[in-house]
């Protein structure tokens, strides 16, 4: 993992020292909250429908024992007890006061953490595979390049007031783990036939109100240049991003109306005058951030493991949870495991403080203190013999942490919703409870196989409803909470866009319908043909059949 | 109003020649964009030290061929939000090789004035209600940076390696 050096120490405790003026200017009326919204939005502190939001950065989702700690502290001591993490790879604390938020970010300092750019129109977190490093699918680690770009974003003078927000997404696998294809900027590392690597740039993906699939705009980049390419992508954006309309300035749209031939072009005249400058990657400073991130020691084992076997083979519930939950590593002998945050009746993403000391304590002890945090709201321990997969396991059932769900129907991503958001249309939460609630039958789950839900409470789509295999969407109907079903949708290498089925229905009447679907789906699929397939291969029509003839009330 | 120089070299008091009205002879004369694109050539010719207003939307491309003839570039920013100016900053100095003042105008924050000496320019033009020790306090508060941008400053992945190349002295 990457450690901090005085460099990093300072600049963020002389962020925490700026914003703590800032908060004492506001709380004195110096500042009204018109002046004030502005800088507290470039620390993360959002105002909520009942209180402050707190968005806490985790850089590329990648946490330590001691940091986990530090959360779980964080939500014990200001907070109700326990904390949100998010699409972004970010951890959400929906109930601080405003005069602890400078005490808070000094706290995070001392274990290396921030809320930096976590809102507002910058560069945010940048995000990637939750597997880095581990997948056995990986051509190159992006861990490094990541960090890269979490420095040369942080406190950017030239695009620190984009016209909108800006997400960057990497990843170093084949599989996409990371949905690059649905960020402002994503970025494939990837082997050429000549044997170098480099980078597949693509721009202008995003969700939101007017989803977009990103197209590529290199397919090669040479990684010392990485950083002035994306300087050089920034400055087209930010110089002729749309400013005109909140909702037609991101940089999706930029693409899409330039044509992308055209931004191309002029990306890559930027990108000639400024790419042998300073940016250029400092091969000593990569391999000081690069040696950070070098494997762990793993023990060397030949892979086979009589004890693993012996469990498995005794406890199915066990089996169950490691046919979902445990995934291929690259060192013998070991395993990935996915902690579900989704419990059946539990609020995706959520953690309690004693959850997540758990979580740390198991980390520590079994998987070399090392966390990721996925993109679809789970935890990840990365670094796991198999041998101790079994005792990880009980400890994970004993605590709620158990759910053998991973990438199955319950494995729910859902925003916040009208429970929190000032945005929402509908509520999310309890509706992802109630479809848990509905199909909470693990046979029936395992027989259904992949599916992936996801939920947005409206159309800023946190919910990524857009790129659900089930995607499902809130919306407000003369004073009504009503939802749409959307279809087809995926945000991995084979990106898709959900497309809408019909009229909307009631909470009720988008579990059945969400049921109907998957009974059309099983008595179609062929063998071995997961849920989106099957889909692809018979198309809209006879789901919509299913949902909407021979239905006679909602 | 309130002129903060931030780098020691802003130049005093200019004279806005507004679109329409004749030019004051023997002055430090600021036109626009318009004006300049119209009537740049001949203006050349005279002995005026001139200045320009830029906007957010005017593209530099034009600019470019009066570049050493402006002692003064006025960058406007019409409300906080908006950043473009940001990269006209940067590109006039590290694109076009523009040498002389370059000064912010319009809705500027005190927590900006750090960015905008980062990107390039030389002073503000601080409304009514901001407070020049205010700005001057934020102008302070970090020690390092990650980034190159038109100040030149020593980065901070530079400085984990000694001194970087651009900078070593032949």
């Amino acid at each position: 993992m990457y450690r901090y050096d005085s460099y990093d120490k300072t600049l963020v405790l002389e962020r925490v020292e700026e914003f703590r003026d800032q908060v004492a200017r506001r709380l004195t009326g110096a500042l009204t909250e018109e002046q004030f919204r502005p800088l507290r939005l470039m620390n993360g502190l959002y105002l909520q429908l009942h209180a402050y939001m707190l968005r806490v950065a985790i850089p590329y989702g990648t946490l330590s024992s001691d940091q986990m700690r530090k959360l779980a502290h964080i939500s014990r001591r200001y907070d109700k007890g326990y904390g949100h993490f998010t699409t972004r790879q970010n951890i959400q604390y929906n109930w601080p006061e405003l005069e602890d938020v400078p005490d808070i970010l000094a706290e995070l300092a001392e274990v290396e953490m921030h809320a930096i750019q976590t809102s507002g129109n910058v560069i945010r977190n940048v995000t990637t595979d939750h597997f880095a490093g581990v997948a056995r699918d990986e051509v190159a680690d992006p861990r490094p390049y990541a960090e890269l770009i979490r420095q040369w974003s942080t406190l950017h003078p030239e695009f620190s007031f984009l016209p909108r927000k800006f997400k960057i997404a990497l990843t170093g696998a084949e599989q996409d783990r990371a949905a690059i294809r649905l960020h402002d900027i994503g970025l494939k590392l990837k082997r050429r036939e000549d044997g170098d690597i480099g980078f597949e740039v693509i721009a202008g993906g995003g969700m939101g109100r007017t989803p977009m699939i990103g197209p590529v705009i290199r397919a090669h980049l040479e990684p010392e240049h990485l950083l002035s390419y994306l300087e050089a992508i920034l400055r087209v954006y930010n110089q002729h991003g749309r400013r005109d309309n909140k909702y037609k300035a991101r940089i999706k749209i930029l693409v899409h109306e330039l044509g992308t031939d055209e931004f191309t072009r002029q990306v890559e005249a930027e990108w000639a005058r400024i790419k042998d400058g300073p940016l250029t990657l400092p091969e000593a400073e990569f391999r000081r951030i690069q040696a950070m991130f070098a494997p762990p020691p793993y023990e060397a084992t030949d892979g086979s493991d009589s004890r693993f076997e012996k469990s498995l083979a005794g406890d199915t519930a066990f089996a169950a949870w490691v046919d979902r939950n445990v995934h291929a590593h690259r060192a013998p002998g070991h395993a990935i495991v996915t902690i579900s945050l989704k419990p059946h009746g539990g609020i995706p993403g959520d953690a309690s403080a004693q959850q997540m000391e758990i979580v740390a304590d198991l980390a520590e002890r079994f998987s070399f203190g090392e966390i990721r945090v996925s993109h679809e709201q789970n935890l990840i321990l990365p670094h796991v013999k198999k041998s101790d997969l079994y005792a990880i396991w009980w400890s994970l059932l004993s605590f709620g942490l158990g759910t053998a769900n991973a990438g199955l129907l319950t494995d729910i991503i859902a925003c916040p919703g009208l429970d929190y958001c000032s945005l929402a249309n509908a509520r999310s939460i309890p509706l992802a409870q109630k479809i848990a609630s509905r199909f909470d039958d693990g046979e029936r789950l395992r027989n259904i196989g992949d599916l992936k839900i996801k939920i947005s409470g409206c159309i800023n789509a946190c919910g990524h409803h857009h790129v659900g295999h089930i995607g499902i969407l809130g919306v407000e109907k003369k004073g009504e909470e009503l939802y749409q079903l959307m279809l087809g949708g995926s945000g991995a290498e084979d990106a898709s866009l959900a497309r809408i089925t019909g009229r909307g229905f009631s909470e009720d009447g988008i579990i059945d319908a969400i049921e109907t679907v998957v009974d059309t789906y099983l008595n179609a699929r062929e063998e071995g043909e997961d849920f989106l397939h099957t889909y692809r291969r018979l198309g809209a029509e006879p789901f919509k059949r299913a949902i909407y003839s021979g239905e006679t009330s909602k | 109003m309130t002129l903060l120089n931030l780098t020691g070299i802003a130049s005093g008091i200019w004279v806005e020649a507004p679109d329409g009205s004749p030019i004051p002879e023997a002055a430090q004369v600021i036109i626009s964009f318009k004006r300049l694109m119209a009537e740049g050539k001949a203006l050349l010719q005279t002995s005026l030290h001139l200045g320009l207003q830029l906007e957010p939307h005017n593209a530099l491309e034009e600019v470019a061929q009066y570049i050493d003839a402006l002692s003064l570039i006025v960058i406007e920013f019409p409300v906080f939000t908006d950043g473009r100016g940001y990269s006209q900053a940067r590109r006039l100095r590290e694109e076009f090789g523009y040498k002389g003042e370059l000064r912010a105008a319009g809705d500027i924050l005190p927590d900006q004035a750090r960015f905008m000496e980062r990107c390039g320019f030389d002073s503000l033009v601080l409304a009514a209600g901001v407070d020049a020790e205010t700005v001057r306090a934020a102008l302070q508060h970090y020690s390092f940076v990650y980034q190159p941008a038109a100040d030149g400053l020593v980065t901070i992945p530079e400085q984990r390696h000694g001194t970087p190349d651009r900078l070593k002295v032949s």
